[in-house]
């Protein structure tokens, strides 16, 4: 029995480890750290949008770096083909003179993947990425191709109103344990980058882990923080009521909502709350964490129909109104 | 281990749940206690409203506390129909208290069986955070806040309780005064009762009369008790009476004197002598059936109308001045209402013995019957006494209500402007126009102190500058002749004043007595003739 408590105490430590390391290159953002880390230990793959220059792709390479996995970058473009993704298979001649198709793998065979601009690419390219998000493997001639485990996929997009953009179907984004917006630095946060990046010194990342298996133990472990069924009520009444056909949704998600989350939401509700509560010192999962994880793993599930596109409402807006409605603990 | 901590959850919860239901008690009883306390005014206000007496001192505290006892059993019983199941207690106190769900998980995790190496952990982390924890403090027992409101149906009911003890004791005051007020007119009114009542076993007029005077005695006397305006009351009452003696006196016709002197001047025709025998036998239809036989021819009919005009004007003057001599007998009187009193009580004896001699006629058939009116034990002469005496009761009762206001009457007698004059009975030459002479004291529907059938002279009359006012006489045919009769000689009359205001009140004095005509307007109506009176 007690064998589990230093594991867990074990994590907790890791994952300050990790973000402590990640500090060193990435100036504030510490909720933008800690989301990626959860999605990391929960097994999720992670959608970043925001503009240019904000840090993302040294984010996710500081990421890589920290937990010592293998770490591939691809750069999305308009004539990316999928074949320069999972990979393809050319005519190799042996020794003997016999020629025969050989797999190459692409960039995807590795443990993290860096999909810069992802939104740049055509959907047909995007939609390469679909059976290797879910499924953990990619098929190339007939034959599967296992990945890597842990695979983790770390998207990220610019704001979908900018040109040369190809949103993402939902099918896509639904795979996408969180979307984590990441924010412009404030001036104090500015500073401190600019301090950074213009001297001398440049910090050196340690590797916090030192092997995939050890990620895949965390893993493991967090699944088992348990939860009462009240706490997992609120996490199912949390994702109904997004969908506007549903009883307790409220009048943003009645007006505004095309589709609501997925049982995907759900999931991803529950797993990061596990992580959250191990994180607060808790083996148990309160609503608190259900609350806490809400707009990172339903706001890219939540699809607002065109009246929100053009009265402005974002989904965010429709997932505080629900959470206020149903709050997770008093004031 | 786990099971110390199962009975530490359950102790804390139990615990936690106590205090819950104190606390709903409390604000339910509140709020019912509120709810009761409105009840209350609402009927304490309606109560009163509907004139209920004031309420007994002793008895408000009692009323004031059953919405507490009420209030108090509708909170129990709420609070304990509601009393909370240890799950929902768990996740209450945990949406308070900021605890992560803890006790929630801990009351979860304690009652299960075969739980896992994780839950057991969770258990043991969430026992240690609540034995560091006192929930008490998120579940205060204190007066609920809904107290403070109680103020406002206690003032409510203070204010109303004070203004119906008020309101009681004004009444009381209120009543003696009325009572004092209308004593004498009880009295006069229980006397007159008295006086009737042996007589109105035999005569059903006057049995009308004495339950009427019961009923107005008992009007006047429960007014006064309820301290309302007696003397109002009693005017009313007089009204109502004299209404019913009017009523009673009616189907009126001509009197025994005024056929005789038709009959007088109808024989003194010779083709009218035997409609003057019918009508002297009481035959009245022979008699109208022969003179309407005589009246074809022409010459005839006009001797017989003007006999019968003479007859009739004679017997006017003749009524004329006893009325005068009435009139001069009680303006020299000392003592008005001891006269009135005497001449009440006269004609009630007379009522009561001719009330008696009608019943003693009655068991004696076969003598004769009076040649009109046979049947009435009551004579229509003292049906008009008793009226008279009524109206002088009201007049006097008027009188008592203005004295308060206005200075006395002249000490010369006569009236004073809120003093009613009389209206004096016209004489009647068509049937169905009151016969009766006018000018008698205390007979007739008015006060009868006048000496002329438009009362005295007042003080308009002088105050009025009589101007003839300019007319120009149309191009149709008309009935009048011009008299140069106005001022300054130049103006017109159409016919004399003196005549037009005759018939102008002879039909004043036909509608007041046949209408149902409010006191207040019958004054207006003599004050009017009164100042239209010509000149004598």
């Amino acid at each position: 029995m007690n064998d589990i408590e230093p594991k867990i105490d074990q994590f907790r430590s890791t994952f300050r480890r990790i973000v402590d390391e990640m500090g060193k290159f990435i100036v504030g953002q510490s909720d933008v750290i800690e989301s990626v880390l959860v999605a990391f230990f929960a097994g999720g793959h992670v959608l970043l949008e925001g503009v240019p220059g904000l840090g993302k792709t040294m984010l996710v390479r500081t990421l890589g770096e920290a937990v010592n996995l293998q770490f591939q970058r691809i750069q999305f473009t308009p004539d990316l083909m999928p074949a320069d993704i999972v990979g393809t298979s050319i005519i190799q001649q042996d020794e003997q003179g016999r020629k025969t198709f050989q797999f190459r793998p692409g960039p995807v065979f590795t443990n993290l993947l860096l999909a810069d601009e992802i939104n740049r690419a055509t959907p047909k390219t995007q939609s390469a990425l679909l059976e290797a998000m879910q499924e953990q493997h990619v098929t190339v001639g007939g034959i599967q191709h296992a990945l890597p485990l842990p695979f983790l996929v770390l998207a990220t997009q610019n704001p979908l109103e900018m040109e040369g953009t190809y949103p993402l179907p939902e099918a896509q984004l639904d795979r996408f344990f969180f979307k984590i917006k990441v924010l412009f630095p404030s001036a104090k946060e500015l500073h401190t980058i600019l301090d950074r990046t213009t001297g001398g010194a440049v910090p050196r990342i340690e590797k916090v882990i030192a092997s995939a298996e050890e990620v895949i133990a965390f893993r493991n472990g967090v699944r088992l923080v348990p939860l009462v069924r009240e706490v997992q009520e609120y996490a199912v009444r949390l994702v109904l009521s997004t969908h506007p056909e549903h009883a307790p949704a409220g009048s943003l998600a009645k007006k505004y909502v095309r589709y609501g989350a997925s049982p995907r939401g759900a999931q991803a509700l529950i797993l990061a709350a596990k992580i959250h509560a191990v994180l607060e010192g808790r083996y148990h999962v309160a609503m608190a964490d259900i609350a806490r994880a809400a707009l990172p793993a339903l706001r890219h599930r939540v699809l607002v129909n065109f009246e929100a596109e053009a009265a402005g409402v974002t989904s965010d807006e429709i997932l505080a109104e629900l959470l206020q409605q149903q709050p997770a603990e008093r004031a | 281990m786990k099971q110390n901590g199962q009975h530490e959850i359950l102790r804390t919860l139990r615990g936690l749940r106590r205090r819950l239901v104190a606390r709903d008690f409390l604000a339910t009883s509140a709020r019912a206690t509120l709810f009761f306390y409105a009840v209350l005014v609402v009927l304490t206000a309606a109560t009163l409203w509907r004139g209920a007496a004031a309420p007994n001192l002793a008895g408000i505290p009692f009323m004031l506390t059953w919405p507490f006892v009420f209030g108090a059993i509708a909170g129990l019983l709420t609070a304990l129909l509601r009393r909370p199941a240890l799950r929902r207690v768990a996740a209450g106190v945990d949406a308070l208290a900021g605890t992560r769900d803890r006790l929630l998980t801990a009351f979860d995790f304690t009652g299960k069986a075969g739980a896992t190496a994780m839950e057991t952990l969770a258990l043991e982390e969430a026992l240690c955070f609540l034995r560091t924890r006192s929930f008490a403090r998120y579940l205060p027992v204190r007066p609920p806040s809904e107290l403070r409101w109680l103020i406002v149906p206690l003032v409510a009911l203070g204010l109303l309780w004070w203004d119906a003890l008020s309101a009681a004791a004004a009444k009381r005051e209120r009543a003696a005064t009325q009572a004092a007020e209308v004593a004498g007119t009880v009295k006069q009114l229980t006397k007159l009762a008295e006086q009737i009542a042996p007589a109105s076993k035999d005569d059903e007029r006057l049995q009308r009369i004495a339950e009427r005077l019961k009923e107005s005695i008992a009007q006047v006397r429960a007014e006064a008790a309820e301290g309302h305006d007696a003397q109002k009351a009693a005017l009313r009452e007089l009204s109502l009476l004299e209404e019913l003696v009017k009523e009673l006196r009616r189907p009126e016709s001509a009197t025994s004197e005024e056929l005789q002197a038709l009959a007088d001047a109808l024989a003194k025709h010779e083709q009218t002598k035997e409609a003057a025998h019918d009508l002297q036998q009481g035959h009245l239809a022979e008699a109208a059936r022969k003179l309407a036989e005589a009246a074809r021819d022409k010459p005839t009919a006009e001797q017989i109308a003007q006999s019968v005009r003479q007859a009739l004007e004679h017997l006017a003057q003749q009524k004329e001045q006893m009325s005068k001599q009435l009139e001069q007998l009680r303006q020299d009187s000392g003592d008005e209402q001891q006269q009135l009193l005497q001449q009440l009580a006269q004609a009630l004896n007379d009522l009561a013995q001719k009330g008696q001699q009608s019943a003693q006629k009655k068991t004696q058939p076969g003598e004769g019957k009076p040649p009109q009116g046979g049947g009435k034990p009551v004579s229509d002469d003292d049906l008009k006494k008793l009226l008279g005496a009524l109206q002088q009761m009201k007049n006097e009762q008027q009188e008592g209500e203005k004295s308060e206001a206005e200075p006395p009457p002249d000490a010369d007698g006569k009236p004073s402007d809120g003093e009613i004059s009389a209206i004096s009975f016209g004489k009647g030459d068509k049937e169905g126009e009151p016969l009766g002479p006018s000018g008698q004291p205390g007979t007739e529907h008015d006060i009868g102190t006048t000496e002329t059938p438009f009362g005295k002279q007042g003080t308009a009359g002088h105050a009025t500058v009589r101007e003839q006012l300019g007319g120009k006489l149309g191009e149709g045919e008309s009935l009048s002749a011009l008299i140069p009769s106005a001022a300054n000689g130049d103006a017109k009359s159409a016919r004399r004043y003196k005549e037009l205001t005759d018939a102008a009140a002879a039909t004043a004095e036909d509608a007041v007595l046949q209408e149902s005509i409010p006191l207040g307007s019958r004054f207006l109506i003599k004050r009017y003739f009164e100042a239209i009176r010509p000149k004598q």
